[in-house]
């Protein structure tokens, strides 16, 4: 078995200057979900990895929509 | 192996094999990962299915009725994908499929400044016909699937001139298709009263050290066939470009601007 360690850097979400980022005013609620995506694949050529790890902001569960920026990161 | 988190990290098979030994393509693999306060979550660990080889894409133009921006009742066309696919794969699996689908079409400019120099600009459409495709061979009868539809999209002008769909197969297991299943069902809002909840899908990510914390996710492998199908004038209905008669539509005079849109042309469009 082969394992694949995918450690977590803290980044910062940066909500400026995205049009499709609701900036919502939330409680100061902190300790959401951890979401973890992993997937491996192989083609012909290549073996892809990607691990995504993220934290949902815990006001019932309710998430930033942000994820068609392209120009920032979003944790 | 370390994976930096959100990186799309690829690597030659044969570079992989001399990292780790050409039977891994036997192996088994999964995911940890550890934070920086100590928790640790693994995921289980699942092989990579070789994808059945030989399926081949199908489209078909439709036309239906249906409501346009001011209530009238008009005729609309509708291109659907559909593919034939085998099942089984070279061990002789029966393996169940998630296809993935992207478009690129080229847009040419034409504009009524006759000082302009008009471009070839090259358009990605990321999920064309919807974002989940899944088939669950244990939900089937037989060892392929004939005309199996994928999706649909509108037809209009991106099929005016050269349009080419790519199909990514991906060979999963039973698990992975019950789990983007339940993926596809969330994010349709379709189902029984029986079926989960939106939102809470299943998980086979969980934590093996640290303070305990609630974890979602999933975590599967695939091994991948890619399928490319350049369409005909016939398949989608004779599409015309917006800007045949110097037309004052969007892009005519700056294609540029459209969304998803390059000068470069993809890698494959001479193929």
């Amino acid at each position: 078995m082969i394992g694949f360690r995918c450690l977590l850097i803290p980044l910062i979400t940066s909500v400026g200057g995205c049009i499709d980022t609701l900036e919502l005013d939330l409680p100061g609620d902190k300790g959401g979900r951890l979401v973890i995506g992993g997937v491996i694949e192989r083609s012909p050529d290549v073996y892809r990895f990607l691990i995504s790890v993220l934290e949902t902001q815990a006001v019932n569960e309710t998430l930033l929509k942000n994820t068609n920026c392209r120009d920032h990161n979003h944790l | 192996m370390m994976i930096p988190n959100g990186e799309d990290v690829r690597i030659k098979i044969a570079e992989f094999e001399d990292r780790f030994g050409s039977d891994v393509k036997e192996g088994s693999f999964n995911i940890l990962v550890e934070l920086p306060d100590g928790q640790i979550f693994e995921s289980v660990s699942q092989k990579i299915l070789p994808v059945p080889v030989g399926a081949t894409i199908r489209l078909k133009y439709i036309q239906r009725k249906v409501l346009n921006t001011i209530k009238n009742i008009v005729d609309q066309g509708f291109v659907k994908v559909a593919v034939d696919a085998p099942l089984i794969n070279e061990n002789a699996e029966l393996v169940s499929l998630k296809w993935d689908i992207t478009g690129d079409f080229e847009f040419r400019e034409n504009c009524d400044d006759l000082n302009y120099n008009p471009h070839i600009c090259y358009i990605h459409e990321s999920n064309p016909v919807g974002p989940v495709n899944i088939i669950n061979a244990k939900k089937i009868n037989g060892d392929h699937v004939v005309a199996y539809e994928l999706g649909e999209t509108l037809a209009n002008y991106k099929f005016s001139s050269r349009y080419y769909f790519t199909v990514v197969q991906k060979a999963i297991s039973d698990d992975a298709a019950n789990y983007w299943e339940e993926v596809g069902s969330s994010l349709a809002r379709d189902g029984t009263i029986y079926d989960l909840p939106a939102g809470l899908i299943r998980s086979n990510i969980s934590q093996t050290a640290g303070d305990v914390r609630q974890v979602i996710g999933y975590f599967y492998t695939a091994s991948i066939d890619t399928l490319r199908h350049r369409v005909t004038k016939e398949e989608t209905g004779f599409q015309r470009s917006p800007c045949t008669f110097f037309s004052q539509a969007e892009g005519c005079c700056g294609c540029f601007s459209l969304a998803g849109s390059s000068y470069d042309k993809p890698d494959f469009w001479n193929e």
